[in-house]
């Protein structure tokens, strides 16, 4: 009984202790602000490969797809190049800071790189209107999706098991 | 390299708005393609796809503009602690798209192989299924669900098939033991009924009603006759016949003999059936009771088409009775096959036509299978094999 009683002194010291002076748990890891954009740079890749495997699975079934999934691939074609214009501009400015940019007026910018390379700050420069590749992705979306719909009407359809006469086939 | 950024900001600008019109633009078209076939999986895709780049190109498009606005205005740390939240909204909606698009061309590839499945199912079929490539992206769908269905459809049916089948095996023996007992004395009152007759006077009520117990025994010998043939247990003799010319016949003689006048009958048979091992006396009741059964659905006006053909393999020759009537209930397809099962009114049909034709078929080892839609017709299909045994005595 005294036992118990010294146990329970002492787990309820050790409690008052715990929440009264607390020290750092250091129970989680800070990976710092890098970690967000290694996070946006893995997310492009794998929305490439999704886009890239779309894109294959579109082109084996070609002859039998209604044409509106022929804008679907061009589109998807369009974000592979967006997000690979993305990627790079992302991995030469905030990834490994390769390109610097600094803003010196309201309609100027100044741009540096590591190595001096002048073709390398116009890659930069023209990779940094991605909205020329990201835009054409949505034009070809839009018109993929309006041509399905215009495909979809009841007479390109036609087995709707849901058709409640459909066909009865007794076989005797 | 001081260079300007005019062009930047107006690309972004302008791109920015542009695009998340667009994406609005197509998130309503998904919407409506969702309405017109809803439960599609095709479009449900398309919809959470267009959903998630919608979010993606607005977020986008936001932080792009706050960008400019705030940077213009000198307030570059707000503009920073902005991106990063639109940076981490947008990597999570990448990812998104791409899972979702990922367990879309898994489907898609599961959908192949089902549709193969489906296309080998029907090659030994004299009747496949429709699997036009088409309806493959349009009713993806319904293409796997269909999957399902069929599959339990087919199990069903087979248990209805093996059910029916029992069912009218034992009323072919019953029939049989019914018919051969009652045909005798049948025989017996029919002789002695017309022995009588012949010694009375044809002027008598006594005359008269003999005639009508003659005639209704007549009618009785006919039904034991029926069934006697729905049991099998008579004796068929086969040879070969020209099969398009006992369907002429038979619809010559309906024409001559029916009110066909304004229905419209068609003809289209193929030349290329050789002539075929059956029981011509048979074969031409079966013909007539579906011409007939057909002639009663269309009514007054209609189509009745007759086709023939034969199947890929050209092991089976096949006949079809088409009509334009007004077709079979749900309910009693599963019965027009039973004996005694009429839809006709009293005295107009004693509802052994099918059954004594399935048992003509059966006994020929072929099928008959019926294909109805509510009030647009019925479909009698009637298969039968090519290399039957000559002079096959049963």
């Amino acid at each position: 009984m005294e036992n118990r009683i010294y146990i329970l002194v002492f787990f309820l010291t050790s409690l008052s202790w715990t929440i009264l002076c607390p020290n750092p748990a250091f129970a989680t890891c800070d990976y710092g602000r890098i970690e967000g954009v290694h996070t946006h740079q893995l997310a492009h890749i794998f929305f490439i490969i999704s886009m890239g495997i779309l894109i294959y699975r579109l082109r084996s079934k070609k002859p039998q797809l209604p044409s509106g999934w022929k804008f679907m691939q061009y589109s998807a074609l369009f974000f592979i190049l967006w997000s690979l214009d993305a990627f790079a501009v992302h991995f030469l400015n905030e990834q490994f800071n390769i390109i610097q940019v600094k803003t010196i007026g309201p309609w100027q910018i100044k741009i540096n790189d590591c190595f001096n390379n002048n073709l390398l700050k116009v890659f930069y420069y023209l990779a940094r209107m991605d909205y020329l590749l990201f835009m054409p992705a949505f034009i070809f979306l839009y018109y993929g999706l309006k041509r399905l719909l215009n495909e979809s009407h009841p007479g390109f359809s036609k087995l709707d098991v849901s058709d409640p006469d459909f066909s009865e086939k007794d076989r005797v | 390299m001081i260079i300007s950024s005019l062009p930047i900001s107006i690309v972004d600008l302008a791109g920015s708005i542009l695009v998340a019109v667009l994406s609005l633009f197509c998130l309503n078209i998904t919407r409506k393609l969702k309405k017109q076939k809803p439960g599609e999986f095709i479009w449900e895709y398309l919809f959470w796809i267009c959903l998630t780049l919608a979010l993606f190109a607005v977020f986008r498009s936001a932080g792009h503009i706050l960008k400019h606005i705030l940077l213009l205005s000198g307030n570059e740390l707000i503009s920073d602690s902005i991106n990063s939240f639109t940076g981490a909204v947008n990597s999570f909606m990448l990812i998104f798209i791409a899972v979702v698009t990922f367990f879309f061309t898994r489907v898609w590839k599961i959908n192949q192989h089902m549709l193969k499945d489906m296309k080998g199912n029907n090659s030994g079929s004299i009747f496949p299924v429709d699997t036009n490539p088409h309806n493959e992206s349009s009713d993806f769908s319904s293409t796997i669900s269909y999957s399902f269905k069929k599959d339990t459809e087919q199990k069903i049916l087979m248990e209805n098939q093996m059910a029916q089948a029992d069912k009218l095996a034992s009323m072919g023996q019953l029939s049989a033991g019914i018919a051969h007992e009652m045909n005798n004395p049948l025989g017996i009152i029919l002789g002695y009924t017309q022995l009588l007759l012949r010694d009375e006077d044809h002027e008598t009520e006594r005359y008269k009603d003999l005639k009508t117990i003659e005639k209704h025994v007549k009618s009785c010998k006919s039904i034991v006759k029926d069934l006697l043939s729905f049991s099998r247990s008579s004796k068929q003799e086969r040879e070969a016949i020209n099969i398009h010319e006992a369907i002429d016949d038979v619809l010559n003689f309906i024409i001559q003999h029916s009110d066909l006048e304004k229905i419209e009958i068609i003809r289209e048979y193929d030349r290329d059936i050789q002539p075929v091992v059956l029981n011509e006396r048979k074969i031409r009741q079966v013909f007539m009771n579906l011409i007939m059964n057909a002639k009663h659905a269309v009514g007054k006006t209609g189509t009745i088409k007759v086709v023939t053909g034969l199947d890929k393999s050209a092991k089976h020759i096949y006949l079809q009775v088409i009509d334009t009537g007004y077709g079979i209930e749900k309910k009693n397809l599963s019965r027009i096959f039973d004996p005694f099962f009429t839809t006709k009114p009293s005295g107009e049909g004693t509802g052994l036509g099918l059954s004594v034709s399935y048992g003509i078929i059966k006994n020929h080892s072929g099928e008959i299978l019926v294909e109805s839609k509510r009030g647009k017709g019925s479909t009698f299909t009637v298969v039968l094999p090519v290399n039957s045994r000559r002079r096959e005595t049963n």
